[in-house]
């Protein structure tokens, strides 16, 4: 039973992360291809993780297996969102295929405040 | 001396050893204390009122949420046809606590389909990139995702501030 569990998890996991290796090649700006490197990716590795902590024996080694999705899903957001904004203030984002854009306007005002 | 982060330093250098002894023990005592001593943080979560069944109920949201949207995110991956556009939408936040701010954002983090692009913590306002957006009243519907996760937090490790903020506010709609 807990072979199939586990089974299923991987395939789960490992399609995931397929999909995010296609959504990297087929996402045309670099902030939504961020969602991909820090999402799909990362809930991958868990359900990965989870499924080698099904089939091991040893329980302290479901704690480091604890311990690295903990830490993927801590670090993960923080990177994306160093890179997300520092993209977005050297001014790599396509502002044509965004919808709407409220940072723009305020840190426009924050500019208008500056200067006055 | 602060108690809780020796103890979870103690506990992950164990995890990482991979094997409970008296030496990983004292060894991770000493390195913790060293730590703490040398990086003096401020300490985070003044206040902080932690309700063990709101913590429950916010981790199954937790999970039950990064599966549909892991599911949208991969099915937007591979779909044909050209890509929906996205947006940048600012939602600013009750709380004044950096506790419940810095959950609210991993949290909204680690779901796929937005990423914080910016935070002000002056207004506790959190700038959000939003994948795939086809009209501005799915924005609406996002805004409102976020203050519905913030209450989450609040019901879960808010303090008194927090909570007083929300009660102000009164029921969930």
């Amino acid at each position: 039973m807990s072979d199939l569990v586990a089974g299923a998890l991987l395939l789960v996991g490992a399609v995931l992360s397929l999909t995010a290796g296609i959504g990297l090649l087929r996402f045309p700006t670099l902030l939504s291809r961020l969602h991909l490197g820090a999402k799909p990716q990362v809930i991958g590795m868990v359900l990965t993780l989870v499924a080698v902590g099904l089939r091991t024996d040893a329980p302290l080694d479901i704690g480091i297996l604890a311990l690295t999705g903990l830490f993927q899903l801590v670090t993960g957001p923080v990177a994306a969102h160093m890179i997300g904004r520092g993209a977005y203030r050297s001014g790599l984002v396509r502002r044509d295929l965004l919808l709407t854009d409220e940072l723009a306007d305020d840190l426009a005002d924050d500019r208008g405040q500056e200067s006055s | 001396m602060r108690p809780v982060p020796l103890i979870t330093l103690t506990a992950l250098w164990v995890l990482l050893w991979g094997n409970v002894s008296v030496a990983n023990i004292v060894s991770g005592l000493v390195l913790a204390a060293g730590l703490t001593r040398l990086s003096r943080l401020p300490p985070t979560g003044g206040g902080a009122r932690v309700s063990p069944w709101h913590c429950l109920r916010l981790f199954a949201w937790f999970v039950a949420d990064m599966a549909s949207s892991a599911a949208n995110v991969a099915w937007q991956a591979v779909r044909p046809g050209p890509q929906p556009p996205n947006a940048v939408i600012a939602v600013t936040l009750r709380t004044r606590s950096d506790l419940t701010m810095t959950i609210t954002a991993l949290a909204l983090c680690a779901v796929p389909g937005s990423l914080i692009t910016e935070v002000r913590r002056s207004t506790a306002t959190l700038y959000i990139h939003v994948l795939g957006v086809r009209a501005e009243s799915e924005l609406e519907r996002v805004r409102r995702g976020v203050l519905a996760l913030e209450r989450r937090v609040i019901r879960a490790l808010g303090n008194a501030e927090d909570r007083r903020l929300l009660a102000e506010e009164g029921p969930a709609p």
